[in-house]
């Protein structure tokens, strides 16, 4: 299982939201860290095929991100998670367990699964337009997983979550990394350093950091502050 | 396959759990009520004083027209139309308020009427008029010539309805026909409230994917960026397709429960009188309802179109709230032939009685088709024209800042 972004560029007229990043992904999980307008949404984007590159190309096995096939080993949580508020949870997955080409039966036992595994089964029948933040966030990490994703993009999946919610997640992830590739992007250094095996880094489109973080390389989050101490001095 | 049905489901799901949906649909059923009925409401006044109920006086004319139902209009129905009218004096301000009217000649109103149209005579023309049916049905062919040539039709055409009009039977039998006819001028207000419908509860159906951003997680499902559009498409295409036949059969329902159900053989010329094809009146209303039904899909498709388009519910309603306006508002003098008949084939102008049944015909491989026959076929293949465009749209959105 290979996720190979090869030499992949996004400009917008003439800003470079993603410059020029090539990075080869096997099963585990990768924490995403960087400030605001560093690229990791555009990027997070561009791997689950919904912004096309501008330059670069995009494989998961052999299989370009443009395919079908592609977006069948998908599963991603965007960072402005939509729903439809009149849907019931169990509905709403359904829904994408539909569009996500998983059979009628097996996707009802899913969708049942995945709501208990979020701790949402006693809301499953209620619309989503009562649920809370948190609630709903998880409802995203469920439709996320339907299809037993092998690559999982996750783009701010923690927020909105609670202290004991975040615990949670952070098992399931993983256990996820075992047989995936789990990509998560983050501003909470702390959910990095418990979750990834591999952290990355990017700053202004670029890719500043690659590998393995643990606490023989000393704090994340200090390291993480020194990469963008220049423009963070209010002094 | 079968996951497309169930998102096709959902999707109608998406469009029936607004209450938008349901609000629209409540203000269509009064319209369509208030149209149909609008007949038997109040009361008709001269000078501030009070004549009859407009109830008592539809009952009182159905009455009337019942009686003279099944009559061939011939020499002897004529005579008598002539004779009850003899009574009525012209001398007066408005002749339908005197006496005699009330006990000669209001019976014979619908056939009176008929004379004045095909002839272009007056009351003091038709009580002098010597009567003779060959006189009235040469008449309604002259009339036929003249309008045939200030439209102007060309000669392709003119024998075209030459050699309908021979296949017409006369002389028309009268029917009592008023809910067939009632139907047929009811159709321009329901071909509005249809139009404005499907404007309303279809312009935020692919907007609104992009508005709530769940563009992103169909987009990026594995069917997400085929069947998904054409799914959504097919949902909205069938809600309005549903809503504009129960649009229709409540009109009708509602028209033939109150005015009566008899009537569906009488020719249409009875109704439309300077129209030559030979059908009857309640074909006439199959044909033109069946139009509205056609016309929905492409307005339904236009409209989800502009929302995918435009990627805002706001600008696809807008649009086609200007273009339903525009459609009745603005006439195209029929001397610029090609554009004024492009723009009254256009679905805000044709849904209307005297477009449909209108003598320009379309002129295909040197033959000549009524409207009614090559429109809803343009109709159809506008519909998969543009929704291919939209398919196009769809596929090439990208997910972009934000």
């Amino acid at each position: 299982m290979e996720l190979i972004i090869d030499n992949v560029s996004k400009q917008y007229k003439d800003k470079m939201a993603v410059n020029h990043i090539s990075i080869k992904l096997q099963a585990g999980v990768y924490g995403l860290l960087g400030e605001n307008g560093a690229g990791k949404t555009t990027l997070m984007r561009m791997l689950c095929g919904i912004l096309k590159p501008s330059s670069g190309t995009i494989t998961f096995d052999g299989v370009d991100v443009s395919e079908e096939e592609y977006r069948s080993i998908l599963g991603y949580l965007p960072q402005d998670f939509g729903y439809y508020p009149e849907f019931t949870a169990s509905d709403f997955l359904l829904y994408f367990a539909a569009l996500k080409g998983i059979p009628k039966v097996q996707a009802k036992r899913r969708v049942n699964e995945l709501l208990s595994l979020v701790s949402l089964e006693d809301v499953g029948k209620k619309r989503i337009k009562n649920f809370s933040g948190g609630m709903k966030q998880r409802l995203g990490i469920a439709q996320a997983l339907l299809n037993n994703p092998k690559l999982i993009i996750l783009d701010e999946p923690t927020a909105g979550l609670d202290p004991k919610e975040r615990v949670k997640f952070r098992n399931l992830i993983n256990k996820l990394g075992k047989d995936s590739i789990v990509l998560l992007s983050t501003h909470i250094v702390s959910d990095i350093e418990h979750i990834a095996n591999q952290v990355l880094i990017m700053k202004e489109g670029k890719l500043i950091f690659q590998g393995e973080f643990d606490n023989e390389n000393g704090n994340l989050e200090e390291f993480y502050l020194t990469q963008f101490s220049e423009e963070d001095n209010y002094e | 396959m079968n996951n497309l049905w169930t998102i096709y489901k959902y999707e109608i799901k998406k469009v029936v759990s607004r209450k938008s949906f349901w609000i629209t649909s409540l203000v269509c059923v009064i319209c369509i009520v208030l149209t149909t009925c609008s007949g038997l409401i109040g009361t008709y006044y001269v000078d501030g004083k009070p004549i009859e109920s407009n109830y008592e006086a539809v009952l009182k004319d159905q009455a009337y027209r019942r009686a003279l139902s099944g009559r061939v209009i011939d020499n002897l129905l004529l005579q008598e139309t002539v004779e009850a009218y003899s009574h009525v004096p012209t001398d007066v301000y408005r002749y339908t308020l005197t006496e005699e009217y009330e006990t000669y000649a209001r019976a014979y109103s619908d056939i009176f009427n008929l004379i004045r149209a095909w002839t272009g005579m007056n009351l003091t023309d038709i009580k002098k008029w010597r009567v003779d049916e060959n006189d009235l049905y040469e008449a309604r062919m002259k009339q036929l010539e003249s309008d045939w040539q200030s439209i102007p039709l060309m000669e392709i055409e003119k024998e075209y309805w030459r050699a309908k009009e021979k296949e017409i039977n006369k002389p028309f039998v009268y029917y009592y026909h008023e809910g067939y006819e009632i139907i047929l001028n009811s159709f321009l207000t329901i071909g509005i409230v249809m139009l404005l419908f499907v404007a309303i509860c279809l312009s935020n159906l692919f907007a609104d994917e992009h508005l709530r951003r769940t563009d992103q997680l169909v987009l990026s499902s594995i069917i997400g960026k085929k069947q998904a559009y054409w799914a959504k498409l097919l949902a909205g295409v069938t809600v309005s397709v549903v809503v504009a036949i129960i649009m229709s059969l409540l009109t009708m329902g509602l028209c033939l429960m109150i005015y009566g159900s008899e009537g569906f053989e009488m020719s249409l010329q009875s109704c439309i009188s300077m129209y030559s094809y030979p059908i009857s009146i309640g074909e006439a209303c199959l044909i033109a309802y069946g139009i509205l039904i056609i016309a929905s899909i492409l307005v339904a498709i236009f409209v989800m179109v502009m929302s995918e388009v435009f990627q805002s519910g706001v600008i696809a309603l807008a649009l086609s709230t200007c273009l339903i306006i525009l459609g009745n508002v603005i006439t195209i003098p029929t001397q610029y032939r090609i554009i004024a008949q492009i723009w009254d084939s256009l679905p805000m102008a044709y849904l209307a009685t005297w477009n449909v049944f209108d003598p320009r015909t379309i002129v295909l491989f040197n033959k000549c088709f009524p409207s009614w026959q090559v429109i809803p076929l343009i109709y159809i293949l506008l519909s998969v024209v543009l929704a291919i465009l939209g398919n196009n749209f769809y596929k090439k959105y990208q997910v972009n800042g934000r």
